[in-house]
């Protein structure tokens, strides 16, 4: 803990100095040891100071807009009913973890970081957690579905509000229950994107599906940043394949959505996780879009537990009144929800108070109430992933199901391309 | 395993494919074969036809395959400016002094793209009324453009053969000192020959446009591509060209469809026969 | 090279005065953790890295003439097996392999150097473009595998570096010690370029590239010298992938291996003067002000005028364009880079005033970056003389 106050106190100082380092670098000044150093005296309440990366650039940018909002919001709420000061300091790591690594770099020297909030996907969030894990700060994660992390890096510091694999999983079996049995599809097909969670996520599909009665009749890999999709298409239609399950990167998701549609086939039922996450799907698509589900851990229809509150909030910051908001803002605030509660049950900055509460306390968000495994999970079972499906323009919860107007009874199976 | 249909269905849709990997290499081709010089920035000239036709289609609703024309049109231009602004001040110094401004034109071409558009992918519709053919399985997208690109590599050829320019052009490309003695102005012919070669470039974009997520960063690949092309084509050969584009849109889709590797699979290709067979496998050429 | 051997003794007090220089140099990094901040020091850190890219580049492109656009894949080659060594759990290897960090750091630039002795013998069949386009093909095939093996480097997701050199009990942390390996590292590769470039096998280096055929028939194997610039070099751009990426302590295939970083290096060394021995650490300092220091500054300026989102890839993307533009004009209109331009003047002004006034042109010039500015000082005319072509 010495160790740790000394550090704290270094940065505080080297504040400071930031800006005459710079200096230092031009050559304009060779030296900025000074005795003029010193920490200001700390109060009872400091201020929260939270770091955060969003995509804003590069290949995730799309999402880049409606995570800062989320956060925004997130920042808004605390100042109002935490009793200090909070401070959201954001930087755009260009969808780039080493870029990722070098803003976090950066904010925690020139500021006194307390906690970090994570990016978009596995590849950054993870890049945003070792940093975490390193620095010895809290961090939440969303749009982070990976698992294997969590069990595998040891993970102390790193917390992910948000629906998992095996979540996902789980959801995916209670959509197709939707679907009344005499209709309900038995030949499942699986894109497995050629990463650590393609394959996870792929593994937890394929068990669980078969066990539960269906056929996967085609399993197959593809490259990362692959963009032609013509093969997989043609196998999968001669493989009679009814439900598509995969997790591509958005722009993948909306390539090979496009190449169905040039070969004239189509699933019953598709579901791209994280492909069909972010607004840019319907933008690409438009009505080719229609049908995709996704389960992107918030979906306009949830109710309950701040949504209200949420949407109020939404409203009168962005002068969008936009029925349905975009998924990644609910996803964002629900994380900047389990913080403030974090704080608030921690009643201190230490970082190792924050973790306490995290691994300790219950937690009510907007995509429900849950609480954290040591490894920094949503304990198994407890939280159940809102599956929304593409329609007219919106992303809309199917599954659960909800009172909301904004839900959306399960549109089944997809037309065929030339009847729509 | 996999059907004998999905087989076929593979190879043709390679086919498809690799009439547009054609037609995108063939400008690099000749360039190449008649300047010596290697276009870096070639897959970068593509990526600005594409973002053409992409723009175009979204401002006025013209289609691409319209959008091309205007594409091979600007780059046509670009290409004569940049030989006679550029290169010209540097051709006969050596190779790395070409490859060094071409390789910097394609570094500014990439963030210029994404200053102005972003680094979101786009796509550009068709832009024409699907289904007034079928083809069974066959993707109406990639017929189309299929088709328009042999006709534009073929169209290339005939230009190259038959017209005095082309004449010219291929003097040039055998003896420059000689076709200066015969009165060509080989400046001339260099600065047509780029002009030609990024036009090229510029109506293969155009054309990708319409199959493939198109980003500011797209230019490396489409380089390493259709320079796999080229070397597989013989520097300089129109058919050959034709012949390297099919052989690599047919190896991508069957390494895809048994090995579940496609951009490997062209990349090894390129590497071996670069090493093997640097004549390329039906070019005339050799190292240097 | 003649110059040198005509005027012994000059360059013996150049020397001098160049080692002075170069320790006054050394000295001023070594206080950078010291005095300034974590963020600042990782900025000097990745300027060290990029002097060590550039000066090995420039070894293989500058003097043995071979332009190879591969870089890049050796300095991720290290960067992986480095990790692999003092993280071997990553990838699934026994905990048994684990060596130090020093000695994980030094194996790693060996593995790139020994692919570099393997590929060397092939890819040197190609000459001229064919060399610069296989190289690029090549790095982006090794990219590629290395993405596909995710057992062994994390595929997409990346590959976390578990290590900490921070000294319990002093203000030292992870990031200073790793600052002070890149900067003895980046000393090491100076030196060993140094009295390579300087020594015969520069000399047959300088011959391979000039004219090939007539260095072979002057009894100079070409292959010989360009495997050897190619293995040096990929050495120590391996070494550099390596302690980078156990700065960062995380390491990615698609950003490891990058064909950014065979650019970046390009305009270091093309900025700095290619060819020139100075060049590339001129090169490096004026890569990372407009790299990193750019976008603050414009950033700065966004954040002044309260701009909004997607500012900074704007920022990122125009300073981006501004180096390309540099390096068209640079290799048009000043072929010698930096170096060159300082050269004009200072030899000029040394030849005139004597080694009595060393030093006395460099201000506001490139001399001005404390990270190179020293040596340009005194290394007007004792640094190998800019290949003439």
């Amino acid at each position: 803990m010495a160790q740790q106050e000394r550090s704290v106190s270094r940065r505080r100082y080297l504040r400071g100095t930031g800006a005459a380092g710079i200096a230092a670098l031009t050559g304009l000044a060779g030296c900025t040891l000074g005795e003029d150093g010193g920490g200001t005296s700390t109060g009872d309440q400091d201020p929260l100071t939270i770091a955060a990366t969003i995509p804003e650039s590069g290949r995730f940018s799309s999402l880049g807009q409606d995570l800062r909002r989320g956060y925004e919001l997130g920042e808004q709420r605390m100042n109002e009913e935490l009793d200090r000061e909070v401070n959201l300091v954001v930087r755009d790591d260009e969808s780039d973890a080493q870029t990722l690594r070098e803003q976090l770099q950066a904010i925690t020297s020139n500021n006194d970081v307390d906690m970090i909030w994570g990016s978009f996907s596995s590849l950054l969030v993870t890049a945003g957690s070792a940093f975490a894990e390193n620095q010895e700060l809290p961090f939440l994660g969303i749009a982070f579905a990976y698992e294997e992390p969590h069990r595998n890096d040891g993970y102390e510091w790193t917390y992910a509000p948000f629906p998992k694999s095996r979540d996902i999983t789980r959801s995916t079996l209670g959509t197709l229950e939707l679907i009344s049995e005499s209709e309900r599809p038995g030949q499942v097909g699986i894109w497995e994107p050629n990463s650590g969670w393609g394959a996870e996520q792929a593994g937890y599909w394929e068990d669980r599906l078969s066990a539960e009665g269906y056929e996967v009749v085609l399993r197959e890999t593809f490259e990362i940043g692959s963009e032609d999709f013509s093969t997989l298409i043609s196998r999968s239609e001669s493989a009679g394949v009814e439900v598509l399950l995969s997790n591509p990167t958005p722009g993948g998701g909306i390539t090979a959505v496009n190449q169905m549609r040039e070969n004239g086939w189509a699933p019953d039922m598709l579901q791209f996780v994280r492909g069909a996450d972010p607004s840019a799907w319907w933008s690409a698509l438009e009505d080719a879009g229609a049908y995709a589900l996704m389960c992107p851990g918030w979906v306009p229809g949830l109710t309950g537990n701040g949504n209200e509150q949420l949407r109020n909030r939404y409203e009168s910051e962005y002068d969008d009144d936009s029925e349905y908001l975009a998924v990644n803002v609910g996803g964002s605030y629900n994380l900047t929800q389990v913080a403030q509660q974090a704080v608030e049950a921690a009643d201190s900055l230490e970082p190792g108070a924050i973790q306490s509460a995290l691994r300790g306390e219950e937690f009510e968000t907007v995509i429900g109430t849950f609480s954290f495994e040591d490894n920094g999970l949503p304990a198994e079972g407890e939280l159940t992933a809102p599956t929304g499906q593409w329609w007219d323009g919106a992303q809309r919860l199917v599954y659960p199901d909800t009172d909301s107007d904004r839900a959306l009874d399960l549109q089944y199976p997809i037309s065929p391309w030339d009847e729509r | 395993m996999v059907a004998t249909g999905v087989a076929v269905e593979a190879v043709v849709n390679g086919l498809l494919l690799g009439g547009i990997y054609a037609l995108a290499a063939l400008g690099l081709s000749l360039v190449f074969g008649i300047m010596d010089v290697v276009n870096l920035a070639h897959g970068h000239m593509l990526m600005v036809g594409a973002y053409l036709a992409i723009v175009l289609l979204a401002a006025t609703g013209i289609t691409p395959l319209v959008g091309m024309f205007l594409a091979m049109g600007v780059l046509f231009v670009f290409g004569v400016a940049l030989q006679r602004v550029l290169l010209e001040r540097v051709v006969g110094e050596g190779i790395e002094q070409p490859i060094i401004v071409l390789f910097g034109l394609a570094l500014v071409l990439q963030n210029v793209a994404r200053i102005l558009l972003s680094g979101d992918a786009r796509t550009a519709d068709i832009g024409i009324p699907r289904g007034w053919f079928d083809l069974g399985f066959l993707s109406f997208e990639r017929t189309v453009t299929f088709v328009v690109a042999v006709v534009l590599v073929a169209l290339t050829w005939a230009f190259l053969q038959y017209t005095r320019t082309g004449q010219a052009i291929r003097a040039t490309a055998q003896n420059p000192d000689a076709a200066r003695h015969m009165g060509i102005d080989t400046d001339r012919i260099y600065a047509l020959t780029l002009g030609v070669g990024t036009a090229l470039a510029g109506a293969a974009g155009a054309l990708l446009a319409m199959l493939f997520p198109i980003t500011p960063f797209v230019g490396w690949s489409y380089l390493l591509k259709t320079f796999a092309v080229v070397v597989l084509g013989g520097v300089g050969s129109v058919p050959g060209t034709l012949v390297g584009g099919l052989v690599i849109g047919v190896a991508e889709n069957l390494g895809d469809l048994y090995l579940g590797y496609r951009n490997v699979v062209s990349l090894l290709i390129f590497l071996v026969v670069l090493l093997v067979r640097p004549q390329g496998l039906l070019g005339t050429g050799g190292e240097e | 090279m003649s110059l040198l051997e005509r005027h012994p003794e000059g360059s013996l007090l150049a020397d001098r005065r160049l080692q002075a220089a170069a320790v006054v140099a050394v000295l001023a990094l070594a206080a950078v953790p010291l005095a300034t901040t974590e963020a600042l020091t990782g900025l000097v850190l990745t300027g060290l890295v990029f002097v060590m890219l550039g000066v090995s580049w420039n070894l293989l492109a500058g003097y043995a003439g071979q332009i190879s656009l591969g870089h890049a894949a050796f300095f991720g080659m290290g960067a992986f097996v480095a990790a692999w060594l003092t993280t071997p759990s990553g990838a699934g290897f026994p905990e048994s392999l684990q060596l130090p960090v020093l000695v994980a750091v030094l194996v790693g630039g060996l593995a790139s150097a020994l692919v570099a002795l393997v590929l060397g013998g092939i890819i040197f069949r190609l000459r001229g473009h064919y060399f610069a386009i296989g190289t690029l093909a090549l790095a982006a095939v090794i990219e590629l595998v290395m993405l596909d093996q995710r057992s062994l480097t994390g595929g997409s997701t990346g590959y976390y570096i578990d290590s900490d050199l921070g000294l319990p009990g002093v203000p030292v942390s992870h990031g200073d010690v790793v600052f002070y390996l890149t900067l003895a590292a980046t000393v090491a590769t100076v030196g060993v370029t140094y009295s390579i470039v300087r020594g015969p096998g520069g000399l047959a280096m300088q011959a391979v590239h000039d004219d090939e055929d007539a260095a072979s028939s002057l009894g100079v194997n070409p292959l010989k010298y360009k495997v050897y610039a190619f293995v040096v070099s990929s050495f120590f751009a391996g070494l550099a992938g390596a302690l980078y990426g156990h700065y960062t302590l995380y390491i990615n295939p698609e950003s490891t291996l990058a064909v950014t970083w065979t650019i970046d290096t390009l305009v270091v060394v093309i900025l700095g003067g290619m060819g020139t021995f100075v060049g590339p650490l001129l090169g490096a300092a004026l890569f990372v002000l407009l790299d990193k220091g750019l976008p603050v500054a414009l950033r700065t300026v966004a954040d002044l005028f309260a701009l909004e989102g997607g500012t900074s890839a704007l920022v990122d993307s125009l300073s981006t364009t501004v180096e390309g533009v540099l390096i068209i004009l640079f290799i048009i209109f000043v072929p010698q880079g930096l170096y060159g331009l300082a050269n004009d003047y200072l030899v000029t002004d040394l030849t005139r005033g004597g080694p009595g006034e060393p030093g006395t042109p460099t201000e506001g010039g490139p001399g001005s970056d404390p990270t190179a500015g020293p040596e340009a000082t005194a290394d007007g005319d004792a640094s190998v003389p800019p290949r003439e072509e």
